[in-house]
Formats: C-alpha cells, structure tokens, sequence
C-alpha cells in the first residue's frame, strides 16, 4: 500500500508550519527502522489531515495550528515509541550497530581496567622483593617502562613510592573505573 | 500562596489520574466499534477532559497492539487518504472486564467514602 503523501497547503505559512513540525517528527523518529518511522510519520498524517477537515473555522494555518496544538509538540510523545522499541525489527540498523559497537567498547575497557588493575597489584607486590629491578624506569632511549628491567643504563625514578601509587592504581583500575562502567 | 499549592497538587493528581486511565477508555471505545486513529484519539482525549494532548495517545495505542489488547488495519479512504483502524481484541475484551469490574469495586468504594 502507498504511504501517506504530504499535503499541498495554499498558504506558504502553513507549509512552514508543516514542515517544521514534521521535521522535528522525522529527527525524533530516526532511531527506529525506516518501516517502523514510515508506518508512525504516515499514522502522524493521518491524523492531522482528519483534524484539518473536522476544523471549520479560520485559515489554513489557523487550522493547522489548532490541529497541531491538540496533538502535542513532537517532544512530548514520540520518546514514548523508542522507549517501546524492541527487537531488530523496530530500531534503525545504525542505531543498533552504534549501541551494539558501544556495549563491545565498554566490555573491552573494563577487561582492560581490570588488566591494568592487576598489574599494578603485581608491581607493588613484587618491589620488595626485586628493589632494583621493579619500577618506573627511564630507558637509554627515552621510553618509559613500568615493570621488570634489567637493563644497563635504565633510571628507576619511584622507588618504594611505587608501592603506594600502584595501590592507587589498583584502586582506581577495579574499584572506581569498574563503577563509572556500569558494573560492581 | 497556600491556595495555589493545593491548586497544584489537585492537577497533578487529577493529571496521574487521567495518564492511569487512558487505556481503559481507550478499550471501552473500540469495544464499541471500530475507530480511526483521529476519529478515536479525539474521542478519548475529549473524555479525559480535554487536557490530554493528541499525540500522546498514539504511543499508547501501540503499546496495546503489542500487547495484543487492540488489533488495526490500514484502509485507503476517499482522495487516496490513508486511514489506520482500531479494533479489540478477544485478548483485550477479556482485559476489559477485569478492567471494569475492578473500576466499578474502585467506584463503589469511593462512593461509600464521599
């Protein structure tokens, strides 16, 4: 079946009013799929097409106005839909890639806080017992290296202060990190 | 200044009221017959008093689909218009008369109360 064409108003103020209700209609609609926005913006028409007709009184930008004015601006209900969104059917397939790329991305970040959590665990545990080859070191070439070096020419530049700063990290990397991820 | 709170909280509750409402309306309208979407919109916004905007009933309308309360079609109307129609469900007939028996034990209650 056809979908709802746009009416052709005579007046260009109604237009205006037209399309930038339905513009804000289209913004609001665009996280779902194009079937799902299509089967709402046509119902949307409808709608005010129907109201335009039972209104008999004044311009066609006066009627618009009224039938818009029942209806409610665009903000006010469309949200409602993408709450109720659900299943691959309803949402727009960029929308789902983005939320599907943003859950990969958060997992990766909390193995990774958690990596680097227990790997500042590790340094601090292990500085008393190789004092001179655990540390912050500042390698002959410039590099920085956190860890066991035994390299000639290597500076360890923290020594015991590594022990507290790597529980901060510890800290940080399971506790605080974990928490702004959305786990714990 | 004391007027205008009481004045507040009775809209916000006379507002929840309505919201909690709508879908019963909504289920004693097409229980009657089938409607369009304006046709049924209107006619369930002027019963809530007015005071519900328009657009805020299709979400819910939608919601009762999925549900499976409502069922609709889309039929082509004269000029090449588009309409959708509402109809009730079995699923929904059924909801309704819990739901109705439950407003008329609620409106009894109030009733021996006021």
């Amino acid at each position: 079946m056809n979908h709802q064409a746009d009416p052709v108003f005579s007046d260009p103020a109604a237009e205006r009013v037209w399309a930038t209700y339905f513009r804000d209609v289209d913004r609001r609609l665009r996280r779902l799929s194009a079937t799902r926005r299509r089967d709402i913006r046509d119902e949307l028409v409808a709608h005010v097409l129907d109201g335009l007709d039972a209104e008999d009184q004044g311009s066609e930008t006066q009627r618009l106005d009224s039938v818009l004015r029942r209806m409610g601006p665009p903000g006010e209900y469309l949200d409602r839909y993408l709450e109720d969104a659900d299943g691959p059917g309803e949402a727009a397939a960029g929308w789902r890639l983005a939320s599907g790329l943003a859950g990969v991305g958060r997992r990766f970040a909390l193995a990774a806080s958690y990596v680097i959590g227990l790997w500042a665990l590790l340094l601090a545990l292990a500085k008393p017992l190789w004092p001179e080859q655990i540390g912050l070191f500042l390698m002959p070439s410039g590099w920085w290296v956190a860890g066991y070096v035994e390299a000639e020419g290597a500076v360890e530049m923290l020594g015991y202060w590594l022990i507290p700063l790597a529980l901060v990290l510890v800290g940080i990397f399971w506790i605080l990190l974990p928490r702004r991820l959305g786990r714990r | 200044m004391a007027d205008d709170t009481r004045e507040q909280q009775v809209t916000n509750w006379s507002r929840q009221l309505r919201k909690g409402v709508l879908e019963f309306l909504v289920l004693l309208r097409v229980r009657e017959r089938e409607y369009y979407g304006y046709e049924l919109v209107h006619a369930v916004a002027e019963t809530a008093g007015g005071e519900v905007a328009e657009g805020t009933l299709y979400p819910l309308l939608n919601r009762l689909s999925k549900q499976s309360l409502i069922a609709s079609r889309w039929d082509q109307v004269a000029s090449g218009r588009r309409r959708r129609y509402y109809r009730i469900t079995p699923a929904g007939e059924a909801v309704l008369r819990e739901m109705t028996d439950r407003w008329i034990r609620l409106d009894r209650a109030v009733r021996r109360l006021t």
